[in-house]
């Protein structure tokens, strides 16, 4: 028998009693508000900073072979872009490394510094500098081969070799700012060979390119918002549901307060209704409450991270049709939490039988962040993920009203078919009164 | 006097995983009647909680039925639940309520109406001496604190049924004392009291019928009266092992 009075009163029994618990206001309230805008301000804020920081250091640079090329060895040091260290730096510090490290041939190392360096196999130098790499005794090496001013003023092409390991950040960035380095500095000998033959720099530059981001800053924002959002919002329609879920079952449970309620006259559909509910409310509530704190982040928080003032903003149609996909969402992810946690026995069990749940929300939902990955027919039904995929067109303002429908339709169907399977096994004597 | 709780052939089985098919209850019949109280009796196991539950139900009986205050168990649960009182033990409270929420809470759900709620809510935090603690939140209560609010949240819509199983287990002597004078105070209202504990003598103070139950079957039922005059013991506890021991015909 349905009580629909019976269900108000169980809901707002367990919502007062949740509301009561400092954990609740943490998962539901202060955590969405608070924790999401602070992560993505202060990680971008962070990672800005380390980028430019590493952009502006002089990265140490060890120049082989300096006699061969003292010219463009001298320009090297005068871009002022780098640290130059001696080889014989470099030299001590690899032989101090061998000496602990038997993988490490003294003479092999000996010869690197030798005009003969071609001799020893590409692997094995790679090898070494790699150590050298780690061990932080420099970025990158910069090779002069024998002869290499001669060829030059003899109108010869002569390799330049740029050594640096891909694997470090700033050994990388080391190795990008030589090869910029490199390429302005031949360009300025060929400018000052064609000025000598007196010659026009459009010989060599029949055209220029202009390439040009015509996003306009709110595409840009929306771009950002649309990767970012349906992933966050999925998981904390779970994270602001799955600590009611789990107090109003398991925990019920393991307080001896379950039976109780059992034998209070009212049915079991009454009870799971009501808690239900609470379960769905917390999970909108939480899911309401980030995403108000993540669009103000997005807007002030991008701003300042890409510095080009991205604006972000939704329009009245996405927030009304995102709030409508969430419902359902909403109501899947607490029925399906409902179920999974009435059948652990306290609440420690059913925090480890929630947990591979939400796993299975936040894998799905990572599509949002697969460039090119695009809703298709097929995908209209795979649930999480149609979810995730309109939600997307729904910030980039690029949905269609019958895509959502479709996704509307299948999402309320799967939530119908968890709220069926939750209500089932609460009937369950076995699941109830297991403990 | 009148019949208030009917049990007829009332088995209760379930299926374990290893053990295989378990009669928790099997074939059980007995009567209680308004303004009496009856002591179900046996070891941990017997099928006592299991037999009280049916009655609350909380369990569906896999076959027979019972009659709980004029009602079906099977057929009018609902009815059922809204006349009886449950209490075991170990009940617990929500924590983060006051009592006098947790009051208000099964008032409601027993379908009172908010001016007959507050004056019989108020009468039982009165009674029970509540009133300096019945705001204050469950978690910062003691015991004996929880214990009365138990016991008014299992009165708070005057059942003429009480379901205790094993009310005092665990208590110490000054709560249990409030349990024992809750029931004897039930009985002279005309309530019935059903009650089960595995304590001879505290079914032996209380109880105006005994049932004595092994592994779900009814081994004997009387007054111990009648008990002591069959056995030919007076002290309680060796009635209890005589009774396990010979009065079976299994």
């Amino acid at each position: 028998m349905i009580s629909p009075r019976k269900i108000r009163i169980v809901y707002a029994k367990e919502l007062k009693d949740i509301l009561r618990d400092r954990r609740t206001l943490y998962s539901m309230i202060l955590m969405p508000i608070i924790l999401y805008p602070l992560l993505s301000i202060g990680m971008g804020a962070l990672i800005g900073s380390q980028i430019e920081k590493v952009q502006a250091a002089r990265q140490q640079v060890v120049i082989l072979g300096e006699q061969h090329g003292p010219v463009i060895a001298a320009a090297i040091r005068d871009s002022d872009k780098f640290e130059i260290l001696s080889p014989d730096s470099l030299h001590r510090g690899l032989l101090t490394l061998a000496a602990r490290d038997s993988t490490l041939d003294r003479r092999v190392i000996g010869r690197l510094f030798t005009d003969e360096a071609d001799a020893v196999p590409d692997s094995i130098r790679n090898l070494i500098f790699s150590r050298a790499v780690d061990e932080r005794l420099m970025r990158a090496v910069v090779r002069i081969p024998p002869g290499f001013d001669a060829k030059v003023a003899a109108g010869d092409s002569v390799a330049f070799d740029i050594l640096f390991d891909g694997s470090d950040t700033k050994s990388e960035t080391a190795g990008d700012k030589l090869r910029d380095w490199a390429v302005a500095y031949r360009d300025s000998m060929v400018a000052a060979t064609l000025d000598n033959l007196g010659l026009d720099d459009s010989v060599i530059k029949p055209f220029w390119i202009n390439s040009a981001n015509i996003a306009s800053e709110s595409r840009m924002g929306a771009m950002i918002l649309g990767m970012l959002l349906p992933y966050m919002l999925l998981i904390l329609l779970i994270v602001g549901g799955m600590y009611p879920a789990l107090d109003l079952t398991a925990g019920e449970k393991e307080r001896n307060t379950l039976e109780t309620l059992l034998a209070a006259p009212l049915s079991r559909f009454d009870i799971a209704a009501g808690k239900f509910l609470t379960t769905f409310t917390a999970a909108m509530v939480s899911m309401v409450l980030a995403l108000i704190s993540m669009t103000l982040t997005a807007k002030y928080g991008f701003a300042s991270m890409a510095k080009g003032q991205i604006a972000v903003s939704l329009s009245a149609d996405s927030v009304f049709w995102l709030l409508a996909l969430m419902v359902p969402a909403a109501t899947m992810f607490s029925a399906l939490m409902i179920a999974v946690a009435i059948s652990a026995k306290s609440y420690k069990e059913g925090q480890s039988y929630l947990t591979p749940l939400l796993m299975l929300v936040i894998l799905p939902s990572m599509v949002s962040f697969i460039p090119g990955f695009e809703l298709t027919n097929g995908l209209l039904f795979v649930p999480v993920v149609n979810l995730c995929l309109t939600l997307k067109e729904v910030l980039m303002g690029t949905y269609k009203v019958w895509r959502i429908l479709v996704v509307f339709g299948t999402t309320s169907l799967y939530a119908l078919f968890a709220l069926y399977v939750a209500q089932r096994i609460f009937e369950r004597e076995s699941v109830l009164f297991r403990t | 006097m009148e019949t208030a709780i009917s049990v007829e052939n009332i088995s209760k089985y379930f299926t374990d995983k290893k053990r295989g098919l378990i009669k928790a209850v099997d074939e059980l019949s007995f009567r209680c009647d308004a303004g009496s109280i009856f002591g179900l009796l046996g070891l941990n196991g017997a099928g006592k909680t299991t037999t009280l539950r049916l009655l609350a139900t909380m369990l569906w009986p896999t076959f027979g039925t019972a009659k709980v205050a004029w009602f079906d168990i099977v057929k009018q649960p609902e009815k059922v639940k809204a006349n009886i009182g449950f209490l075991t033990g170990n009940t617990g409270l929500y924590l983060r309520l006051t009592p006098r929420e947790i009051i208000a809470y099964f008032g409601k759900l027993a379908g009172m109406d908010n001016v007959s709620l507050k004056s019989r809510s108020d009468r039982l935090i009165d009674m029970l001496d509540m009133g300096e603690f019945a705001d204050r939140r469950i978690d910062k209560l003691s015991t004996g604190q929880k214990q009365k609010t138990s016991i008014a949240r299992t009165m708070i819509h005057n059942p003429p049924i009480l379901i205790l199983d094993e009310p005092t287990i665990g208590l110490d002597v000054l709560t249990s004392r409030a349990i024992v004078q809750l029931i004897r105070d039930a009985k002279n209202e005309g309530k019935c009291v059903i009650l089960s504990t595995h304590m001879m003598h505290e079914a032996a103070t209380l109880c105006d019928e005994i049932a004595v139950i092994h592994e779900g079957r009814m081994r004997t039922q009387g007054t111990l009266t009648q008990f002591r005059e069959k056995y030919g013991k007076e002290n309680l506890d060796d009635i209890f092992v005589a009774i396990l021991e010979n009065g079976g015909s299994r």
